[in-house]
């Protein structure tokens, strides 16, 4: 991942509507020692240098509350997920990886065109007034698709921080 | 200055909120009342507390629920591994209950007289909502959450909109718990409920059984609500009186200060008549395709059934089990029904306190008979854990929470969720069977 300040970038992995937690890393390969964690949706251990960022449809992450999840997207270079909805838990779980969660903005993906597997993209944040929220604008290819989707503000904070553990030493 | 009403969601939220009244980008300080962990979670957890190196605050380790019910008992060195870090934990930071191989986390909560009405309930598990039939607002979390919770004493989280659920009318007496739940999941849609909650009215005559209502607090994660809570009424305050030890006029005192506010809304509402409701059954691979059974193509032939879990195996579903037994054994004039060779059946009671019920009540001595195994209360195959995996292409109709691809088993294998009288049935016909074709 090239990140510089509140901007990241990676390649494109699109998943349908409903994509749950089972699906995103089997329960069977649950373990405590995250080294060994990864994602095969994600072509597995990492390895590759860049990062990847998901393009997701309605209700993402649906199911378990499971931390390894998201530990193994994290390994496996995964830096931002946009989804058109987040199951609750795993969106905060996301964050908790230090993974930004990005929810589309209505109606927005019917603008997108064609996206392929694999696509560049790069996201820019940025704080709206208050802090409630991130706007987050996005550049694929060419392509400028401004006011793209939004991150919650708290969410944010935590992912920026690298995952909950380190926003709580943070904050002490 | 108008009146604000409050339903009763908005009050147990209000009581639980720490600080500040007013969010901070749209985010309150909740302090928990309970905080429910389990062995896998929780040792997840572990490291990440140590490297903090801070101390609970004050009391927090006296609201910690601890359980050992996922690798219950371990079956890997592995898992015993991660058992022993969750113990040792537990132990260094003097968790005042820990609760080892007793039972599924969720069942033994509201068994506890430490999870009280009224109370903001927060756990490592999304099942946590199950809590909610107490008239409690619980909540499942990622372990992050509940290490920011450990070393605070709280979470953040957003004040979310109510959708107010009205069950009405009778209910035929081979539909259960699991149905309504399986009814609510196809009414409000997975996710349908996202960042919402589901506050239950019971309007019923008849009044739905505490057991039932377990089940379908247990479902309304499925819908992605925050949480799924029972209003409280005068089910909910005889179980907590016998359960409690104390008396229905003191805990009724408790419970006036608790009601909704009449007058109070919802931001939308739902209204369920149950007379009208048959057993469901939800197709594999997730809960897009819920139908009535009587509906389902005829003959799906199964390999296993499973009845357990943290949405069924209470006391009531063994009830409901051997009453279909029963109706089996009129209908073939047989004094025992035997399960259809070829079916594997694993009944799973969801505590020690329901095993030791059932086993009392002659449950588990018909099960048995029936060609049942039962084993220790337990998480078991609902998440592919252990003591019932499937194998390639292998069917399973199971009452347990999800029927997601690969969960409990090779992606080849498939899981049909019903109640268990349908699994009941089913394994004697050894087949996908609807109750009405035995309960006329």
């Amino acid at each position: 991942m090239k990140r510089s300040g509140s901007s990241l970038s990676g390649r494109l992995k699109v998943l349908g509507d409903n994509v749950n937690t089972d699906l995103i890393h089997n329960p069977f390969d649950f373990t405590i020692e995250r080294k060994k964690l990864n994602c095969e949706l994600l072509g597995g251990p990492p390895g590759k240098k860049e990062r990847s960022v998901f393009l997701a449809g309605r209700n993402f992450g649906l199911g378990s509350s499971r931390f390894s999840t998201v530990l193994a997207l994290r390994n496996s270079n995964l830096a931002a997920a946009l989804a058109v909805s987040f199951s609750r838990i795993f969106e905060r779980n996301l964050a908790c990886a230090g993974i930004f969660p990005v929810k589309l903005a209505p109606g927005i993906t019917g603008t997108l065109g064609r996206i392929r597997e694999n696509d560049a993209i790069r996201l820019v944040f940025s704080r709206q007034p208050g802090g409630s929220f991130y706007s987050v604008d996005a550049g694929l290819g060419s392509r400028r698709f401004p006011a793209l989707g939004a991150v919650d503000g708290y969410l944010y904070e935590i992912a920026e921080c690298g995952g909950m553990a380190e926003y709580l030493a943070k904050t002490k | 200055m108008a009146t604000i009403y409050r339903n009763f969601y908005e009050k147990i939220f209000e009581l639980a909120v720490a600080g500040s009244p007013k969010p901070a980008g749209g985010y309150y300080a909740l302090a928990p009342g309970l905080i429910l962990g389990h062995d896998p979670l929780i040792a997840l957890l572990v490291d990440d507390f140590r490297e903090l190196r801070r101390k609970m605050p004050r009391g927090v380790n006296g609201k910690c629920f601890f359980t050992a019910d996922h690798f219950a008992p371990p079956s890997t060195i592995e898992r015993a591994g991660i058992l022993k870090k969750f113990l040792d934990f537990s132990a260094e930071e003097k968790i005042r209950t820990v609760k080892v191989f007793e039972g599924i986390c969720h069942q033994l909560l509201v068994e506890s007289p430490q999870a009280r009405p009224f109370s903001f309930i927060i756990g490592s598990d999304s099942h946590t909502v199950t809590a909610g039939a107490l008239a409690s607002v619980a909540a499942g979390y990622g372990s992050m959450d509940i290490l920011g919770a450990l070393a605070t004493g709280a979470v953040r989280e957003k004040k979310y909109p109510v959708i107010g659920v009205r069950f009405t009318g009778k209910k035929k007496r081979f539909v259960t718990g699991r149905d309504i739940g399986l009814e609510i999941i196809a009414r409000i849609g997975e996710g349908g409920a996202a960042n919402r909650v589901l506050e239950y009215s019971d309007e019923t005559a008849a009044r739905i059984h505490i057991d039932d209502r377990f089940s379908v607090s247990n479902a309304s994660v499925e819908c992605g609500a925050f949480t799924g809570l029972f209003r409280p009424d005068a089910v909910l305050l005889e179980y907590l009186a016998k359960r409690d030890n104390r008396s229905v006029k003191e805990l009724g005192r408790y419970f006036s200060d608790y009601a909704s506010d009449v007058g109070a809304g919802f931001d939308s509402s739902l209204g369920i008549d149950l007379s009208g409701l048959n057993p469901r059954v939800a197709l594999p691979h997730d809960f897009s395709d819920i139908r009535d059974v009587s509906r389902l193509r005829r003959g799906v032939a199964l390999d296993q059934v499973f009845i357990g879990s943290c949405a069924s195996g209470r006391l009531l579903d063994f009830k409901y089990m051997c009453d279909t037994l029963d109706a089996l054994g009129t209908r073939y004039r047989k004094t025992a029904v035997k399960k259809a060779p070829r079916v594997r059946l694993i009944v799973t009671p969801s505590s020690k306190n329901i095993y030791l019920r059932a086993m009392r009540a002659g449950y588990l001595e018909k099960l048995v008979n029936f060609g049942a195994v039962i084993t220790n209360p337990s998480c078991g195959p609902c998440g592919g854990i252990d003591k019932g995996i499937l194998g390639e292409n292998e069917v399973c109709l199971s009452t347990s929470t999800r029927n997601f691809r690969g969960r409990m088993g090779p992606f080849s294998s498939e899981i049909y969720i019903a109640s268990p009288v349908t699994a009941i049935l089913s394994a004697f016909t050894g087949k996908i069977t609807p109750p009405e074709e035995v309960f006329k």
